[in-house]
């Protein structure tokens, strides 16, 4: 109950405090008032242009509506002619370099018509699909001065070499034997697929080996090279 | 003139110049009265009454802002930049300077207004020293500033209940700081 009083009085105390405390000096009234009638100017400039854009936008549903509609279609048909302008303003003032780039496509294509025509050594040696596709056919019949076909008429050479100068149907049937093989539809990549030459044995066989082995079996090297080659399965 | 609150509110919402010239003219000293005695600082209040005001702009400029209780909005907006300031710089200066400045044009007092004065004076260093945070904002919202309770549950972010709570345990503190002397009395 005494607490209660107490408090009481507390609450009386402080209802005091309440009336005794200190106003808002005038001086700094007035400033902070100036202040903020500032602000609220521009605050106010900046929200009178973007609530008069909203109202724009949306077109508006009061009576204004019909003003708004014809506002819209008059800065729609500025806005298209402004990029109509802007968009020919553009083609004049770079009409050079347009006028580059259209002759870079058509003498793009000219240029084409005018590199077809030519010798078809130059053409395969020019245009490697060309080098695939035509030249391997060629490899077993005749050499061509192609980098690929050269390579395996240098190795068919060589192995005519080795092989004695009288057999020469069997050196052509080797020849035949150590040639390219059909790719058999794939014109890609063929590494690996061309057999390895005989050569390497015989190059042995030829020198001093072959000789010495063949020897008991009489008859002069070449000819014993030859039946060891044709021994071969 | 605009004289209702709602109306000035609404006004207000629509950046009326008169309205909003109105609600500063109404709520800027007493916000700076309520600022005051929280941070005992003239200089600092009257900054925190400028930023509660810009901040009312900014919101009614957002399309934000208070729709019906303009004055709690206001104080909940001072409350939070003073709760944000004495957590920044925990600035405890005495109370002494808003009773004093009331006092400036006064001449020789009684011996009831010395009294009374001494009272007061103790009143205001209980306050500040022997409640809590939260106590001395209820009891300045409660009984300086004549919010409801549900007014204050709202300025502070509290509920109801526990506003009450707050506020019987700081007048107990401050009824045993000032026990003696009400028991002279």
């Amino acid at each position: 109950m005494d607490n209660l009083v107490e408090d009481q009085k507390v609450v009386d105390l402080l209802t005091k405090l309440k009336h005794s405390n200190g106003g808002y000096p005038s001086d700094m009234l007035a400033a902070r008032r100036r202040t903020y009638l500032r602000q609220m100017a521009n605050v106010g400039l900046g929200i009178g242009i973007g609530t008069s854009l909203k109202a724009t936008l949306k077109g508006g549903s009061n009576g204004s509506g019909v003003a708004t509609t014809v506002t819209g279609k008059i800065l729609e048909i500025a806005l298209v002619a402004a990029i109509t302008l802007e968009a020919g303003t553009a083609a004049y003032l770079y009409r050079e370099k347009i006028a580059h780039v259209l002759s870079l496509f058509n003498s793009g294509a000219t240029a084409h018509e005018v590199a077809s025509p030519s010798t078809s050594n130059e053409t395969n040696s020019s245009n490697p699909s060309l080098i695939e596709a035509v030249g391997t056919p060629f490899a077993t019949l005749s050499p061509t001065p192609t980098g690929t076909l050269s390579a395996t008429s240098s190795t068919a050479v060589a192995a005519d070499n080795n092989q004695s100068s009288n057999n020469n149907d069997s050196a052509n049937s080797d020849l035949n034997a150590n040639a390219t093989p059909n790719p058999g539809g794939n014109q890609g990549n063929q590494y690996g697929l061309t057999p390895k030459p005989d050569r390497n044995k015989d190059n042995n066989g030829g020198g001093d080996g072959n000789s010495q082995d063949n020897g008991g079996g009489g008859g002069g090297s070449n000819t014993g090279n030859g039946g060891s080659n044709s021994n071969k399965p | 003139m605009i004289k209702d609150g709602i109306a000035l509110l609404k006004a207000a919402q629509k950046l009326d110049e008169e309205a909003l010239t109105a609600i500063f003219d109404e709520f800027a000293p007493a916000i700076y009265k309520y600022t005051l005695r929280l941070c005992h600082d003239p200089i600092v209040a009257d900054n925190i009454v400028g930023d509660v005001f810009a901040q009312l702009l900014e919101q009614f400029a957002a399309g934000k802002g208070p729709r019906t209780n303009l004055r709690s909005y206001l104080y909940q907006t001072a409350y939070h930049l003073v709760v944000d300031r004495s957590r920044y710089n925990q600035h405890t200066a005495p109370l002494e300077i808003a009773v004093n400045l009331n006092e400036r044009g006064q001449s020789v007092p009684t011996q009831t207004q010395i009294e009374e004065r001494v009272l007061m004076e103790a009143l205001v260093s209980a306050m500040n020293s022997e409640l809590t945070e939260d106590q001395r904002h209820v009891i300045i919202l409660r009984f300086l500033e004549d919010f409801s309770l549900k007014e204050t549950a709202e300025i502070i972010g509290k509920d109801v209940n526990n506003i009450k709570v707050i506020q019987n345990r700081g007048i107990a503190k401050l009824r045993k700081a000032l026990g003696l002397r009400l028991e002279d009395e």
